[in-house]
């Protein structure tokens, strides 16, 4: 958070600096922006103020205060408004000074309407597609991580399976997206699909997408986007305040349960927050009946302490994720016969009743997150951090094999990670900021089981300078420069005996962002990056069966380093009732990893297989994203709109491209300040995607389909506590639908009708 | 100044990057093996109830397992008209020093699993279980009777049916499925 702080001075758009004529009248209209509960200023809360055609945005800063300065009119129509929250509203006289306190309930909505400005950028209004605030009811009822990135309008979910999914940003995922905690990169299993990212959002309270000069601070991964966990503690009485929310679920009879308890005290500068979380289900249910062997069982724990005495600061954060997920059992096959029977059947092979017990296949991960963070006034009044952490991730699998203990795993892959960095930052000429740092990584992989890649260690040394300057009040510039090397240490087992072998691998990266306002409610903003990834262990090495694709896979020791280069230009433009936000994109890959077919099947004794092997190619990623909002009275109307294509030698189709999606949400509430009500409906339409190759499809493309969803909620405010109710329907109409993103969907439906109840009680 | 403290970090910074000794000896050491058994070798053997010296094999061999060296396929089924064939299944795993018979687990799991017959381009080959799990045949035993003179393939498979056996071939996950040709003649 301490980089962020320190970046409000480049916030601030001085929209009063615009419009000093001195003919005129002006009127100054300062504020505070509070949560309505706690009494805590809200930072970056979003203040928008119309007189006439006149337009002023400008952002709350870390107390919550603000001051715009509008020519004088009849009426002046004010609006605050911040994620999570109920916008505060109304119409003023244009004539008078004003000075206001807006308080803020806290709201349930569930798909976040209201989206607000992050303080790193200058250009207004382009992050409200970027980050949100995250409102651990919602997440309760929700599936997973990438479930809640979602509500992102830029991330889309790429399913495997109805339990397990990854952020898809712009036709990316996996390792080619990259997931950060407050600036440190998630340290997972990157490989394969099936895998969800360790990350519980609902411990954390924003969401962000990552512009790539931000990114290079932290992490040279990412060639595809980046999504950043951020997490706060806040209060400013020093008692101990606690949350607790519970979910049912209807669907598969899922309950969840989450406590947070949290206290501040100024007193002795210090700050700790502790949460837990879990949950289980049971089986699954789509319009086809039960999914064999999908129940879940999470549980999750955090620690936050934090001690900031004068001059200094010490954060200390511990994360335990823990899951326990079955696999369905009919995703599991022998062969290429059994696919084709599942391709062609119209209902599901294996069935089942419903049950809560976890058997065969199933999938145990453990995650844990360690980091220690110490930050000093140091150095020519620079601000100096220094870093270290310590990441432990295990994926245990078991399988549905043959003659074997069912509590062993067919494989296991231990990861050990230890991040450690120096930054230092500072101020300079002002508007600007400078920004250095130096950062290492030391990683060691193990198998406890089969070998599925080979034992590593990898030492990663990496080096950034980065400046950001808010030239004037039209242009606004961020830039940064990168170095990498990567030192990989490879364990092979080939008949007993060990082969050893290293592999090097280093490069540059560099992103320019350059923002220009020419009014306060129209902003342009071009971004220019070069990022690069080392092929994965499982890229080079994975050879095998893929079970849930019936294909042989086939690793690759030649593959070099991908390459991109991506352009974005994006602009927004808001006046007192309409928002928009429009991006066009284009990534160009050099050495594009992907599988490619083997002309001929390949025999074993289970049968003839498809075989793929890992080949490089040029390729080609474009597309363009359209967001906007229109409210009027208590109505709010959200669209968005996201297109992608993605082309390699030329002009041959990539497979797992998200076809053409539109949404589009209806929200109307009888707000009150304390006492929100709002009813929400939600459409959403997904295209098939036409263009594919054949030869890279296990099955065509599912046809088109259109999901309707509706939530409702309802708050209630005692005397000290704060009663939240939630009542939604997912899938309303029970449609019997195909993801052509989930690679589930050759043998089962997407889920049906999901209807959730929760409660959150604060206090 | 208060600042001194930081540096004292810096050894720790140093120390990570060189990283750590031990971790060399883990990762040299290869993992407990407890992956699943794989099946390399499949052998039907087909013998004459009435003459034991009419005997023939089929069999499929890929030692290092899918990829790498091609599968051996070996076969010689010209069965006799109207001849009864005792029919024995091995499916063995040959990848490593030793040999592993994995068709004794296949039989103590019998309730689990299904030798599957069928046949392509000819006709009038019958196959009968000759064993069973108690409610179901297994097929690793077998009896044959070509009535028809004439070549095709015998497509054989193991279906896994954990839970879902019920004498078809259509439940289950496939864990091996092998061709063979085959010929009845006079």
């Amino acid at each position: 958070m301490r980089q962020y702080a320190c970046l409000i001075i480049l916030l601030v758009i001085s929209a009063s600096t615009l419009a000093q004529d001195l003919d005129s009248c002006f009127i100054s209209i300062h504020g505070k922006v509070l949560d309505a509960r706690e009494g805590v200023p809200l930072e970056f809360a979003h203040v928008s103020v119309h007189v006439g055609n006149e337009t002023r945005n400008t952002y709350s800063n870390e107390n919550g205060a603000y001051a715009v300065t509008i020519p004088c009119g009849d009426s002046l129509f004010l609006r605050v408004s911040y994620l999570g929250y109920v916008s505060d509203e109304g119409r003023f006289s244009g004539k008078k000074d004003l000075d206001l306190t807006h308080r803020l309930a806290y709201s349930n909505q569930l798909f976040a309407p209201v989206l607000i400005k992050a303080g790193r950028r200058t250009t207004p209004f382009v992050d409200e597609v970027e980050r949100i605030v995250l409102n651990s009811i919602d997440q309760a009822s929700s599936v997973d991580f990438s479930a809640s990135s979602a509500i992102l309008p830029r991330v889309r979910r790429k399913s495997s399976g109805s339990n397990t999914g990854k952020p898809l940003i712009r036709g990316f995922y996996g390792a080619r997206v990259a997931l950060l905690v407050e600036g440190l990169g998630l340290s997972n299993q990157q490989w394969g699909e099936e895998h969800a990212p360790e990350l519980f959002p609902a411990f954390y309270k924003e969401m962000q997408l990552l512009a790539d000069a931000e990114l290079l601070r932290y992490s040279y991964e990412g060639i595809g986007g980046a999504i950043n966990m951020e997490k706060r503690i806040h209060s400013e009485d020093s008692l101990i305040h606690y949350e607790a929310y519970f979910s049912l679920r209807d669907q598969d009879r899922r309950g969840a349960m989450g406590f947070n308890f949290f206290q501040n005290s100024p007193k002795y500068n210090l700050a700790w927050r502790a949460q837990v979380f879990m949950n289980k289900g049971g089986t699954l249910k789509t319009p086809d009946g039960f999914l064999s062997n999908t129940g879940s069982e999470n549980r999750h724990w955090s620690y936050d302490l934090k001690f900031s005495p004068k001059n200094h600061q010490i954060d200390l954060h511990f994360t335990q994720f823990k899951t326990r997920l079955g696999i369905f059992r009919g995703a599991h096959l022998g062969n290429l016969s059994d696919l084709e029977r599942a391709i062609e059947s119209d209902e599901l092979l294996v069935r089942s009743d419903f049950s809560y017990s976890i058997g065969l296949p199933r999938q145990e991960v453990l995650h844990d997150f360690l980091r220690l963070n110490y930050g000093t006034k140091a150095l020519f009044q620079g601000q100096l951090s220094f870093q270290l952490a310590r990441q432990f991730n295990r994926r245990q699998e078991f399988d549905l094999i043959r003659a074997r203990d069912e509590d062993l795993a067919a494989m296991e892959l231990n990861k050990t990670t230890w991040n450690t960095s120096l930054t230092w930052e500072k101020s300079v000429f002002e508007k600007a900021k400078l920004h250095l740092g130096l950062q290492g990584a030391h990683i060691k992989n193990t198998n406890g089981a089969i070998i599925f890649i080979p034992n590593y260690l990898e030492r990663h040394l990496g080096s950034f300078l980065s400046y950001e300057h808010e030239l004037n009040s039209l242009f606004t510039l961020s830039s940064t420069l990168r170095y990498d090397a990567i030192h990989r240490e490879v364990f092979q087992f080939q008949d007993g005996e060990l082969n050893q072998s290293e592999r090097n691998f280093d490069h540059w990266s560099a992103a320019l962002e350059l923002g220009i306002s020419p009014s306060s409610s129209l902003s342009f903003q071009l971004q220019l990056s070069s990022m690069w990834r080392p092929p994965a262990m499982n890229e080079l090495f994975a050879t095998g069966l893929h079970h849930g694709a019936a294909a042989l896979e086939f690793g690759n020791e030649e593959l070099e380093q991908e390459e991109s280069y991506k352009l974005n230009l994006s602009t927004s433009w808001n006046n007192e009732n309409l928002k928009i936000s429009a991006a066009l994109f284009y990534n160009r890959i050099e050495n594009f990893i992907y599988l490619d077919p083997r002309a001929e099947l390949e025999l074993t004794i289970r049968g003839a297989f498809p075989a793929f092997d890992q080949k490089q190619a040029l390729a080609h990623f474009y597309g363009a994203e359209v967001w906007g909002e229109y409210a009027i009275g208590k109505w709010k109307l959200t669209e968005s709109i996201s297109v992608v294509e993605a082309r390699k030698n030329g002009n041959e189709a990539l497979p797992q491209i998200p076809p053409f999606q539109l949404s589009q949400r209806l929200h109307y509430s009888w707000s009150t300040k304390q006492k929100p009500l709002g009813f929400q409906l939600e459409h959403q339409y997904t295209a098939a995607q036409n263009f594919f190759d054949p030869a890279l499809e296990v099955a065509l493309p599912p046809s088109a389909f259109h999901l309707f969803n509706a939530a409702i909620d309802y708050e209630i405010n005692s005397a000290k506590m704060l009663w939240s109710f939630q009542l939604g329907v997912q899938n309303i109409f029970n449609l019997r639908y195909f993801d052509y993103l989930n690679r589930q969907r050759f043998f089962a439906p997407e889920l049906g009708r999901q209807v959730f109840i929760s409660l959150k009680v604060n206090y | 100044m208060k600042t001194t403290k930081f540096y004292l970090l810096a050894p720790v910074f140093l120390l990570l990057l060189i990283g750590c000794a031990k971790d060399e000896e883990e990762l040299a050491t290869p993992p407990v093996n407890n992956e699943e058994e794989l099946i390399t070798t499949f052998i039907l053997n087909l013998e004459n109830s009435t003459d034991s010296t009419d005997t023939h094999q089929a069999s499929f061999r890929d030692v290092d397992g899918p990829g790498g060296e091609d599968p051996v396929l070996e076969s010689n089924l010209v069965l006799q008209r109207n001849a009864t064939y005792n029919g024995a299944i091995s499916v063995l795993d040959e990848s490593g020093d030793e040999i592993e018979d994995i068709t004794i687990e296949v039989e103590e799991e019998g309730a689990e699993h299904l030798f599957c017959f069928d046949f392509d381009g000819i006709t009038g080959v019958s196959v009968a279980y000759a064993d069973s799990d108690g409610i179901y045949g297994i097929g690793i035993l077998s009896s044959w009777i070509g009535e028809e003179l004439g070549q095709g393939t015998v497509s054989i498979t193991l279906k896994h049916q954990p839970g879902v056996k019920d004498g078809t071939c259509e439940p289950g996950e496939t864990d091996i499925e092998v061709s063979f040709p085959i010929e009845i003649i006079e």
